[in-house]
């Protein structure tokens, strides 16, 4: 695909001793931003964007992928310490992830993260880099009636991942769906359960609930339980890359699932890293052996969940750069950066920059193996947290978890809204409701409502218009196949013994 | 304090039909389809729903635990430092704006740390550095502006 | 003769700053600047590069506050509220013609602020998809006329800016406004995502935002709602070369507070006219697509003025305003 002249133009292009100093530089920046709650890898890079003015196009853009990169990762270390996931990518696996450190395990399952993040990045880069152009005609073939199902398929996750009862999980995602409807509606622009406060007509932000689901609740449980002077949290083992070989040889046909889905789901422009690793991990306790320990703690979810969101990220450029449609506003301020630089995205960029592309390519495979040394390096920097005794870390938490709320609108708002989500949660997990599921229903209420909306419109409410396109009928039968899976598999289990 | 399912169940039920009332009101479209009020109901319906299976599902059991169980793992001494911690946030809320960022949430931890028995010195050394910490990642790192109160900080 | 003392004025400061410390030697310290839309999207992105040439000229730090929520209201709400003494200045774009028509809550408008300078316009296009049955503009006009509600349209949210701009089109060839079934989407990426798929068969937005789509060759422009073709795609005709004249399109520009003292205010626009006129700025400008205009003070004030009547005219006219 490309000419050898080409790719060794890329390469020296970014094997240049500044090139490769400013991808470790905005490496290691990446990794911090995506540690502190509240702050996105978007935030991250359109504070970049100025000083990219004076960089040539490869460095520029290579310094936003590598931080991108590695602010999803990051994202895991807050989540697992603290239980306050850094990016909404990592809210899928928090409570596993937390509920392992807790046992003391948190070297062992950063480890994990750690290096399936980076192979599952190393995997969508190698398809980014086979087949882009025919992926982005494919991700383009996507209208409101794919998302729809694409956002029915997350949803139904969210019932499946929550442990206990599943009606209690229901409740609870119908919260997170009916928050969803504060703000303007997409039809007509009409103002629900605003009480006339501009700051609600986008509805609440993200990020804010979040922290109050994750953070304020956890904060509310920690101060409440009695005192005792100078505890810390146990740690067990301080190897990092303990076990690693054996949690790959033992899921490796589940890790190269959440590689393929995490990047198929990456592609669709819109949809990212946060429904990547919600609906891999929905998946994969659907067809666990031990579905119980989901929630309580359990690699298997963490391992498919966690190289879902990587894998989805080399994914979102892809109609980025063969169509200039971005999937996110990360992906929108890189196309703008191209702009910038002369670089149209589209396919002349294919054909009359070869070897710019290349180097793309390179930067996003050396950004993941990069992953695996800083990555350590920060893994063994946080988890120095855990030796901070309670008494300290908790008020440290709470002023963390009030300005990363403000950090998103810069508005006290926020923090009122942060405020009231932590009650909600804290009540919540007290009265046996999970909390996954409504910030799943945050999530994909949206996408939900407005795929819907647009695809009525559409079709002048017409319900079998949901059927009528090919790839929508598929992924219509999936999420059906996926709903009555249980029923089928005990059917044809009783007619194995009926037939014994 | 614990509220019986069943309870729970009522307050759901009630809940959504409240949320319905509300939504029922928004328009429809233009040409006279399902508006803005659709996905509100629908859903507030469901939440009805399931609020009242949760309370047949329980009903059962409703003589077997109190409606309101008082009694449980936190205590008065948790409560008590749960509403410091939720005041604690109002209090930053509040006076952020006029005392300015590193007062205000200097103060804020400081009491916490005061409220989880921690020694004055050490309370005094750690909220100081964690305030001033956050500040300089947030403010000067990351641009983000902070509330400057009376004294420009 | 507001405008003669205006400019006498800023013409006087800025030889004044070439030449000796003055009485009022603001600014002493960091500048505001608010932005109400998210970071790192197409406003955001000419605010902080305007910023960054006006840094220079005024010897003082811009810190870019991203004030998100509301459509905009509430960033031009903090700004209208903010102590009018040149410290806080904040991004004015279209919405602000906009909002207050569609949602009563917001009460905030171009009254609020006193105007610096417009920076910026682009224009709203008629765009259809490369696949559709009709291909030039009389074509789609007829097809239209024939087949009423049939063509799905779409580029913003319902009562965006390209919304306004289709129902104006429409009615000024004489159609209804539901000539074309508006499919709202949350912006023109995902509206050209739609049209790619299959789901939307015309666009109005701007040419900045269709370029990708035009190169790739899955849309095609046929007008541009402007008084003169577009630089970058000079094939494109203007409304009035399609037989009516009708022009719509977002535009941006910085204000203040009202009542910032009249010294500075003269000041932060001698340096921003200095910063637009920059050719980094305008370089940036022209590889971003977007369309340069500039008008200050008093002008600035009546363009809003006059855009908040079109776009507030516009918007009864598809019966979105209350």
């Amino acid at each position: 695909m490309f000419d050898f002249s080409v790719m060794m133009q890329g390469l020296q292009s970014i094997l240049d001793p500044t090139v490769l100093m400013i991808i470790v530089g905005s490496g290691l920046y990446g990794l911090f931003i995506g540690a502190m709650p509240g702050l996105t890898a978007t935030m991250a890079v359109a504070l970049l964007v100025p000083i990219t003015f004076y960089m040539d196009a490869v460095p520029a853009i290579a310094s936003i992928i590598t931080m991108s990169a590695m602010a999803i990762f990051a994202g895991d270390l807050p989540g697992t310490l603290l239980h306050i996931p850094g990016t909404p990518s990592s809210a899928a696996y928090c409570n596993d992830s937390f509920a392992l450190a807790k046992k003391g395990k948190a070297s062992v399952v950063l480890g994990v993260d750690l290096v399936l993040s980076a192979l599952g990045g190393l995997f969508g880069s190698i398809i980014l880099l086979c087949m882009a152009p025919v992926l982005a005609e494919v991700a383009l073939q996507f209208s409101s009636y794919e998302f729809f199902w694409l956002a029915v398929l997350g949803l139904s996750c969210a019932v499946m991942i929550s442990s206990g009862s599943p009606l209690k999980g229901f409740v609870s995602l119908l919260i997170g769906l009916l928050v969803n409807c504060v703000g303007l509606d997409i039809t007509l622009g009409f103002p629900r359960f605003t009480f006339d406060r501009p700051e609600l007509f986008e509805g609440f932000s993200f990020i804010p609930a979040m922290i109050g689901m994750f953070g304020i609740a956890e904060l509310m449980k920690n101060v409440s339980e009695p005192i005792n002077r100078n505890a810390t949290m146990i740690e067990y083992s301080t190897d990092i890359f303990k076990g690693i070989g054996g949690v790959i040889k033992k899921y490796w046909n589940q890790i190269i699932r959440s590689q393929l889905i995490g990047t198929c789901i990456g592609i669709l422009p819109g949809a990212g890293g946060d429904i990547a690793a919600w609906i891999c991990y929905g998946v994969a306790k659907r067809f666990s052996k031990t579905p119980d320990e989901y929630g309580q703690g359990t690699v298997e979810g963490i391992a498919n969940a966690t190289t879902a969101n990587n894998a989805a990220i080399s994914g979102a450029f892809i109609p980025a750069l063969v169509f200039g449609i971005p999937g996110d506003s990360l992906t929108a301020i890189i196309i703008g950066v191209l702009f910038m630089k002369g670089l149209e995205p589209g396919p002349t960029l294919f054909t009359n920059h070869g070897d710019f592309l290349f180097a793309i390519y390179m930067v996003f495979i050396l950004a993941n193996i990069l992953l695996i040394p800083l990555g350590y390096i920060i893994i063994r920097l946080a988890t120095k947290v855990m030796r901070v005794p309670t008494n300290l870390l908790n008020p440290i938490i709470l002023g963390f978890c009030i300005v990363g709320a403000y950090a998103i609108n810069n508005a006290n708002f926020d923090i009122m809204a942060m405020f009231g989500f932590g009650i909600l949660a804290f009540i919540m997990l007290k009265h046996g409701f999970p909390v996954a599921p409504a910030i799943l229903g945050l999530v994909l209420g949206d996408m939900l409502e407005n795929t819907f909306m647009q695809s009525m419109i559409k079709s002048e409410w017409d319900l079998t218009s949901f059927f009528s396109r090919p790839i929508a009928a598929i992924l219509g039968l999936i999420t059906v196949l996926l709903w009555f899976s249980p029923l089928i598999v005990k059917a044809v289990k009783k007619g194995r013994k009926v037939q014994a | 304090m614990k509220i019986h399912d069943a309870l729970l169940g009522l307050i759901i039920f009630v809940g959504g039909l409240i949320i319905c009332y509300v939504a029922k009101d928004f328009p429809d479209q233009n040409d006279g389809k399902p508006g803005p009020w659709l996905f509100p109901v629908v859903l507030s319906l469901l939440f009805s729903l399931s609020g009242l299976i949760l309370f047949f599902k329980k009903f059962k059991t409703l003589k077997d635990r109190p409606l309101i169980d008082v009694q449980d793992r936190v205590g008065a001494a948790g409560m008590l430092k749960i509403l410091v911690l939720l005041s604690l946030i109002i209090f930053y809320i509040l006076t952020s704006e006029f005392l300015g960022f590193l007062i205000a949430m200097g103060l804020t931890m400081l009491i916490m740390m005061l409220v989880l028995r921690t020694k004055l010195y050490m309370a005094l050394l750690v909220s100081a550095c964690a305030t001033l910490g956050i500040y300089l990642i947030f403010a000067k790192v990351l641009l983000v502006p902070l509330p400057e109160g009376l004294f420009y900080f | 003769m507001k405008k003669a003392v205006l400019a006498a004025m800023a013409a006087a400061t800025l030889m004044f700053s070439v030449g000796q410390a003055q009485a009022d030697d603001f600014p002493t310290h960091a500048i505001t600047m608010i932005c109400s839309w998210g970071a790192g999207g197409g406003s955001d992105a000419q605010l902080r590069f305007v910023a960054g040439l006006m840094e220079k000229e005024l010897g003082q730090p811009i810190k870019v506050e991203n004030r998100t929520g509301g459509g905009g209201a509430v960033g031009w709400s903090a700004l209208a509220r903010a102590k009018p003494d040149g410290y806080t200045i904040g991004q004015l774009t279209a919405e602000l013609a906009m909002d207050h028509w569609i949602t009563p809550a917001v009460t905030v408008s171009y009254k609020d602020f006193d105007a610096l300078a417009l920076m910026n316009e682009d224009a709203a296009t008629v765009t259809i998809s490369a696949t559709a049955p009709y291909k030039t503009y009389e074509e789609f006009v007829q097809y239209l006329k024939d087949n009423p509600g049939k063509v799905r349209g779409g580029a913003t949210s319902v009562g965006g800016i390209w919304h306004v701009a289709m129902g104006k089109w429409l009615d000024s060839i004489g159609l209804p406004v539901n000539a074309i079934t508006y499919i709202p989407t949350s912006g023109s990426a995902e509206a050209y995502k739609e049209m790619a798929a299959g789901g939307i068969d015309a666009c109005f937005t701007s040419v900045a935002e269709s370029a990708t789509m035009y190169k790739t060759g899955k849309a095609v422009g046929l007008a541009v709602m402007s008084d003169k073709r577009d630089p970058k795609f000079p094939d494109i005709p203007t409304m009035a070369e399609r037989g009516t004249d009708i022009q719509v399109g977002t535009w941006r520009g910085i204000g203040l507070p009202k009542g910032v003292p009249a010294e500075r205010r003269a000041k932060l626009m001698a340096a921003l006219k200095k910063a637009t006129s920059d050719p980094a700025y305008l370089k940036f400008m022209e590889d971003r697509g977007f369309g340069v205009k500039y008008l200050e003070g008093e002008d600035f004030y009546n363009y809003m003025k006059a855009s908040d009547e079109a776009l507030g005219g516009a918007l009864k006219a598809l019966g979105l305003a209350k």
